[in-house]
């Protein structure tokens, strides 16, 4: 592999492309979006000067408060996203205390399988991004080596498809393929459940039921929809998991959940969820098949209620609140349990354990 | 598993896509429902759902399409893909002999899971690559013989062979439903009650859960 690169992206948004590459999809809504950023825009200001603010009162690493959760709650001006993810993720410790770790990692060698998949990903990532097309100095070398060298120090995991969203995004933010590298590993050893992306992706079962359960909590009448139409709940929510919302929702709302994701943990990422079908609750109810849901899915992840990304942080974190990573934690437990006695059994069951909540739920008031 | 066949005779079959990733699944089926190639492709990591309607010798059918991942982990979510399927396409890429290996895998999935009710295809895809093809014609299509499955070559990017096979494969659909219902009526006690299944007519749906 070749060495770590730092790719400079020219900021600032155009009429075809945003301000992190995106080229405008063909139904893109003007006005809609217009109005959006004219609400948006002051608050990036004010948001700026607060953070210039802190960082001057304090240096990081920042601490470990109300006054920090709050102040990333509202979002981290986007100059100083990389430095704070760095930071509050835990990635610049597990850097500092790995100094040439990445550089090792990309001279080590691969296995074929992993190459190949790797390679068959990097032209269907972002294809709507200008920096990932296939100009030589774009991000799709940047990508491979990245995906590499996780692969590389995690060999039990690989590659799984989903992380070039993920690690794809990153680069986008941090224009920096060492920090993307790190900030992955932060969120494999200090932010995400084990096992999330192994080769049974068994984390991500997990955490789809968990959010199932949620849901039957949170939203019921959506719980008991998708029961009676005997829908199974992980069709719908798979890249939710392995995404991380990368490439679901759009870009600006995804920053603002990672950037809660990177400080508070893998809680928000069930706040989301249950924020996004809690917006969609009513189309949902309405469509009475597979098709008709997943397109009312579809239509709330790309809606404006989503697009503002200031209130739909506000939303999922008031919506799902209080949500204790206890309570996570041990529903993780729980679920786990199931998911390894339904795979037990998968062999004689056709369907398979992932109806558990659907077919078989816990009692969500126990 | 029944055809779920409405009293207006309109055949409901699911019909899911697997294969190893990369073998154009997603562009099979974007070829058939909408007649469009796309060179900008996008890895698929959740199934979608496409809808067609047909019409074959007065026989109205309509097919629900799952276009599946094709990397081996997210088989970790397997049976909930192609449970209650009454076909399946198996596609692999003709410069790509691992991926025909996976076919073969799949095959042997599906007979225990689904038993012989399944009508299966498999699609030797990329055929506009023959330069490159390293998977024997022969040796494909005398596989598919030995397991009761029809073979294709097919292009979704020269729009080739994909129409015949979904034709094919829903004329033997409809084969299978309607020797279940003679099966079944048989069986049945005289004066039983017709079940009536809504079959009004809906726009052509896609849907996906991006």
């Amino acid at each position: 592999m070749a060495a770590p690169k730092i790719v400079q992206i020219r900021s600032g948004a155009t009429k075809q492309v945003d301000g992190y590459g995106f080229l405008k999809e063909p139904d893109f809504d003007d006005k809609e979006h217009a109005d959006y950023v004219k609400r948006y825009l002051p608050i990036l200001v004010n948001r700026r000067k607060k953070w210039d603010a802190l960082l001057q009162k304090q240096q990081l690493p920042l601490s470990k408060n109300d006054l920090t959760k709050r102040y990333i709650r509202k979002g981290i001006p986007q100059v100083y996203r990389r430095l704070v993810w760095m930071d509050v993720s835990g990635a610049q410790r597990l850097k500092e205390s790995h100094r040439g770790r990445y550089k090792a990692l990309l001279a080590s060698s691969l296995s074929k399988e992993v190459v190949h998949a790797i390679k068959v990903d990097l032209s269907r990532t972002f294809t709507h991004n200008v920096y990932f097309g296939s100009s030589p100095d774009g991000l799709r070398l940047p990508l491979f080596n990245v995906l590499g060298a996780f692969a590389s120090a995690h060999p039990d995991v690989g590659y799984c498809q989903g992380l070039n969203y993920v690690a794809g995004l990153l680069l986008l933010v941090t224009r920096c393929e060492e920090d993307t590298f790190w900030l992955l590993e932060a969120l494999r050893e200090n932010i995400l459940p084990s096992r999330y992306y192994a080769a049974d992706l068994f984390g991500v079962l997990v955490d789809m039921e968990v959010l199932g359960y949620l849901i039957g909590n949170k939203v019921p009448r959506v719980h008991a929809h998708f029961k009676k139409q005997g829908i199974a709940w992980n069709l719908l929510v798979t890249r939710w998991h392995v995404c991380l919302y990368a490439d679901v929702l759009p870009v600006e709302t995804v920053l603002r959940i990672w950037d809660c994701l990177f400080y508070e943990g893998s809680k928000v990422l069930f706040r989301v969820g249950i924020a996004l079908v809690k917006l969609g609750e009513e189309k949902i109810l309405g469509s009475n098949d597979l098709f008709a849901i997943t397109e009312s899915m579809k239509e709330t992840c790309t809606g404006p209620a989503v697009l503002d990304c200031h209130a739909f942080i506000r939303r999922s974190l008031e919506i799902a609140d209080p949500l204790s990573g206890k309570t996570i934690a041990s529903l993780r437990g729980r679920v786990g349990e199931d998911v390894e006695k339904f795979r037990g059994l998968r062999g004689r069951r056709c369907g398979g354990f992932t109806d558990l909540y659907l077919g078989n739920p816990l009692d969500p008031r126990s | 598993m029944s055809s779920n066949q409405g009293n207006l005779g309109a055949f409901n079959f699911k019909v899911v896509l697997l294969g190893e990733g990369c073998v154009g699944k997603t562009s099979v089926v974007l070829r058939y429902i909408e007649d469009k190639f796309n060179d900008k492709h996008i890895s698929t990591i959740q199934a979608s759902f496409l809808t067609k309607k047909l019409n074959i010798s007065g026989k109205r059918i309509n097919l629900a399409i799952w276009d599946t991942a094709g990397q081996e982990r997210f088989h970790a979510l397997g049976p909930i893909y192609y449970r209650d399927s009454h076909g399946a396409i198996l596609v692999y890429d003709i410069t790509d002999e691992d991926s025909f290996q996976k076919v073969k895998n799949w095959v042997k999935e599906l007979r225990k899971m689904l038993g012989t009710r399944v009508c299966v295809c498999i699609a030797g895809n990329k055929a506009d690559l023959e330069r490159d093809r390293v998977v024997s014609r022969e040796e494909a299509s005398r596989y598919a013989e030995s397991v009761g499955a029809k073979h294709y070559d097919t292009s979704a990017k020269q729009n080739h062979g994909i129409e015949e096979m979904f034709l094919d494969l829903s004329q033997r659909m409809v084969e299978v439903a309607e020797q279940n219902e003679q099966g079944q009526a048989q069986l049945r006690p005289s004066g039983s009650t017709v079940q009536v299944i809504d079959d009004s007519e809906k726009p052509e749906k896609t849907g996906c859960c991006s």
